[in-house]
């Protein structure tokens, strides 16, 4: 059984925690993390912020003018990982999402990743 | 008919000179703000709002934004479409929304990242500052 479980992480070991879930997630599928990511919550929302995202396959089509098409792909990809991302959050919560709200933005290149909760945490 | 989109009167008067806000007061700051423009362009605001800041991000959530025809689009099973209009929306709000908060918290946006979800309807307007609003 993971810690998790056991004990109910708050504060910011509950978003550093939170953080690691979101970024290993973004490992796993696009085969390399953010540069960084921070993450905080109040009440019944949670956001991750994650920089450095985009690949520089990416990068190059963002240089052309092809920021939106970026953008896109980008929302498809978030679209996938959704189910993993709620997942995680809710394990280490202890709450449902009642809504995921994900967005990007090309140039600083930043990720968010919003969480609203059926509760405070 | 149109018409042009009413000034935000709330901290209109707001000078450089002005002590900073933080906390819970520019909170309520930006919320009045973001309801504001919201308001002036689509004719209606949310029935809730709620602001957050940590560091340098803004963190402003509305519920029920939707518009009675677009929720009756969404029950059709088109909360895509809508999904979309509500982004163009956004964008074309983003200048007003920007210049809001970097008004209020006297820093600049670097980025703003706008969205939504149809189903509870909430949407979310993300502010990242090139730094920690001043009062905090």
């Amino acid at each position: 059984m993971a810690i998790a479980e056991q004990v109910p992480l708050k504060g910011g070991e509950l978003n550093q925690a939170l953080g690691s879930a979101v970024v290993g997630i973004y490992r796993v599928y696009l085969g390399r993390g953010p540069s960084s990511a921070s993450t905080f919550h109040n009440d019944d929302v949670v956001v991750v912020v994650v920089r450095g995202v985009m690949s520089h396959a990416e990068k190059t089509l963002a240089h052309s003018g092809s920021g939106d098409d970026v953008t896109n792909m980008r929302q498809l990809l978030q679209q996938t990982m959704e189910a993993d991302f709620r997942s995680a959050v809710e394990r280490l919560t202890g709450r449902g999402v009642i809504a995921f709200i994900s967005g990007d933005h090309v140039d600083p290149d930043i990720a968010v990743e919003t969480f609203v909760l059926d509760g405070p945490i | 008919m149109f018409h042009e989109p009413r000034p935000i009167m709330r901290d209109l008067n707001r000078t450089l000179n002005d002590a900073p806000l933080k906390g819970g007061e520019l909170n309520a700051a930006v919320t009045s703000a973001i309801v504001g423009i919201h308001t002036n362009h689509l004719g209606r605001g949310p029935s809730s709002a709620s602001t957050f800041h940590n560091e340098n991000v803004v963190a402003v959530l509305m519920r029920d934004v939707m518009t009675q025809v677009e929720k009756t689009i969404s029950r059709s099973g088109n909360g895509h479409a809508v999904s979309n209009m509500r982004h163009l929306y956004q964008q074309t709000m983003a200048d007003e929304f920007k210049a809001a908060v970097e008004r209020l918290t006297g820093r600049s946006v670097v980025a703003f990242i706008s969205g939504n979800h149809v189903d509870p309807d909430i949407a979310v307007e993300l502010f990242i500052l090139d730094g920690a609003p001043g009062g905090d």
